[in-house]
């Protein structure tokens, strides 16, 4: 199994590799990009984070992917915003796909459908990023159809459906998983509302600000439970998000590539999962059986609070 | 252009009586006078598969010969093949559907060429954000999937007001269009905050898992300011989480030369939290 790395510090590449990263994901600003389509108009799903998520320039990028490439390892461009349009595609078609072929990229992450044929045009393998909304096999194979090689699926489905989509699939098609870092309360592919510095994402308003529960069932008995749950949902779930109990079963149902999310978090944490991650596939490969592997496994720092309730897994009906 | 009834997420068994006086409920209420139905849902398997068993149950309900279009929400794996059997049940019974409004490809290529098919609001992914407004303001040009491999498939598409000024030009002239108002949706999920209301702490917040139509009882309100500092309360954005997806109200929006065909209005201040009574004193 391979484990896929947020990236945007190419002076740590040969510390990532060490450590156990194979894949690393990563975009790029332009800012004629930005003067051409103005600074609502996203490049890739974080381009409304400015520099801390894509510290990289066209040619700076290009670069990487060759010393990625020397390191042995493999670069994927992010290029995933909910949709492009039409003159965004020209650019693209004209300012980044002739470079991008010849370059050492070895996919290219899309959402819009039409920017996945034209990758196709250009011969550049593509990855159905997690914004494609792939949340059962008749989707997958559809965006096979349109040329996809790999598939991401999305964070809220359940690892038994992750298991039976990828039965269903062609052997050659590759698939990877949320597994480390952040969780998300809605569907990366169904979250229309702008991820930028000034306003964040929606769902940290959501759950930040005051609001009124609309009922007609305003008996103490269900109120006090609204209240608790809202509570929960607001302050606990998904604070932080670990896929390592389901390590074993994802191996056995043929995952190709754990991902860690978080491309503006700090290197240092990320390593810190690199090596988690790396150590618990040596144990998973070791063990016969699902339970072996979850008595021997090694779990994430501070699993007095991470592990306590299934709030901060990606796959909780494994313990819970 | 002509107004149809969005009654997709908002009807519930508890409170379903016959679709004429629901119909005729909103129609008194909003003063629009509505020639088409959509019952299903954009956003949720678990309510599509509780409504569409309830309508084959009852389809009497049916008792207006208003036509209908089902909507069937992107599908989660564990619920495919139950949502593709109830499909072609509900359409025979229910006589009306004349129109199937599909929201991914899956789904799409496996209606196609047995219905008449339009693409549902979420394959539109244009950035829409009730938090900044100067994204709000400006006017939009959605991109309709022109490379769509099965463009020729579908007759129409279904889309959100974005912004306040949406720029339908460019789209082809043998689509129709029609526009979901007063609400625009901004985020949904197959997490359901609602639904974990009576489960305990260690089974709350999993992806799509079984419910009791929690959304029927309650739903979230926010109030905020966001644009105009001036006339702060008539400027102040509504905010609505209900079901598993959170609504912006966005009414009030311009369109460049080539309007909408068809405005499907949401009565969510209609028939929130309402009864069955409620309908019957029409």
């Amino acid at each position: 199994m391979k484990i896929l790395i947020p990236f945007n510090s190419p002076e740590r590449i040969s510390e990532f590799i060490d450590t156990g990263a194979d894949e690393f994901y990563y975009g790029f600003y332009d800012p004629e990009w930005t003067t051409e389509f103005g600074k609502f108009a996203d490049l890739n799903r974080m381009s409304g984070y400015g520099r801390s998520s894509n510290s990289l320039n066209f040619d700076t990028f290009l670069k990487t992917t060759e010393l990625v490439n020397e390191a042995g390892g493999s670069s994927f461009l992010t290029m995933n915003p909910g949709s492009y349009s039409k003159p965004e595609l020209d650019y693209i078609k004209t300012n980044y796909l002739p470079k991008l072929s010849e370059s050492k990229v070895d996919g290219v992450i899309a959402s819009d459908i039409n920017l996945i044929k034209l990758l196709g045009e250009y011969n550049l393998d593509i990855v159905a990023s997690t914004i494609c909304g792939i949340y059962n096999a008749d989707i997958a194979k559809a965006f096979i159809d349109l040329g996809v090689k790999r598939l991401i699926v999305p964070r809220d489905l359940s690892l038994e459906e992750i298991e039976s989509i990828k039965a269903e699939l062609p052997e050659d098609v590759k698939l990877e998983v949320f597994f480390m870092r952040n969780g998300c309360i809605f569907s990366d592919g169904y979250c229309m509302g702008m991820h930028r510095t000034e306003a964040g994402a929606t769902c940290s308003f959501i759950r930040n600000h005051y609001k009124t529960f609309m009922s007609k069932d305003y008996d103490f008995g269900f109120r006090s439970k609204l209240e608790q749950n809202d509570e929960l949902y607001n302050r606990n779930f998904h604070m932080s998000a670990c896929g390592l109990c389901a390590l074993y079963r994802l191996m056995k149902a043929g995952v190709n590539s754990l991902k860690i999310v978080g491309r503006s978090d700090n290197p240092d944490l990320i390593l810190k999962d690199i090596d988690l991650i790396r150590k618990n596939i040596e144990i998973a490969e070791s063990c016969k059986s699902e339970e072996e592997y979850l008595r021997n496994m090694i779990k994430p720092e501070n699993s007095d609070f991470k592990c306590q309730d299934g709030m901060q897994c990606y796959y909780p009906e494994v313990r819970f | 252009m002509t107004n149809s009834l969005n009654l997709n997420e908002i009807v519930f068994p508890q409170n379903l009586t016959e679709i004429s006086k629901i119909k005729k409920y909103v129609e008194n209420e909003t003063g629009l006078q509505f020639d088409r139905i959509h019952i299903g849902s954009n956003f949720c398997s678990q309510y599509f598969i509780t409504l569409a068993n309830y309508f084959i149950q009852h389809p009497e309900i049916f008792d207006t010969d208003v036509p209908i279009t089902l909507t069937i929400p992107v599908v989660s794996q564990k619920n495919l093949k139950e949502v593709k059997e109830l499909i072609p049940k509900l359409i025979d019974i229910i006589g009306l559907i004349d129109e199937v409004t599909v929201n991914d490809l899956g789904m799409l290529n496996f209606l196609k060429d047995k219905y008449n098919l339009n693409l549902g609001r979420l394959f539109f992914k244009d950035s829409r954000d009730f938090r900044i407004n100067e994204y709000t303001q400006q006017t939009v040009t959605p991109n309709f999937s022109v490379m769509l491999p099965e463009k020729d498939s579908i007759s129409g598409v279904e889309m959100d007001n974005v912004t306040k000024s949406l720029n339908l030009d460019s789209f082809p002239e043998d689509k129709f269009i029609s526009i979901h108002y007063p609400y625009t949706f901004q985020s949904t999920g197959n997490i359901c905050k609602f639904a974990s209301i009576d489960k305990p702490r260690e089974l709350k917040f999993r992806p799509n898992s079984q419910c009791g139509l929690e959304c029927r009882k309650v739903h979230d309100f926010y109030k905020e300011l966001f644009g105009n500092k001036e006339n702060i309360e008539e400027n102040l954005t509504q905010i609505f989480r209900y079901g598993r997806t959170v609504y912006f109200l966005n009414d009030d929006v311009e369109y460049g030369s080539r309007k909408p065909d068809r405005l499907i209005y949401f009565p969510l201040k209609e028939l929130a939290n309402r009864n069955y009574e409620d309908f019957n004193t029409i």
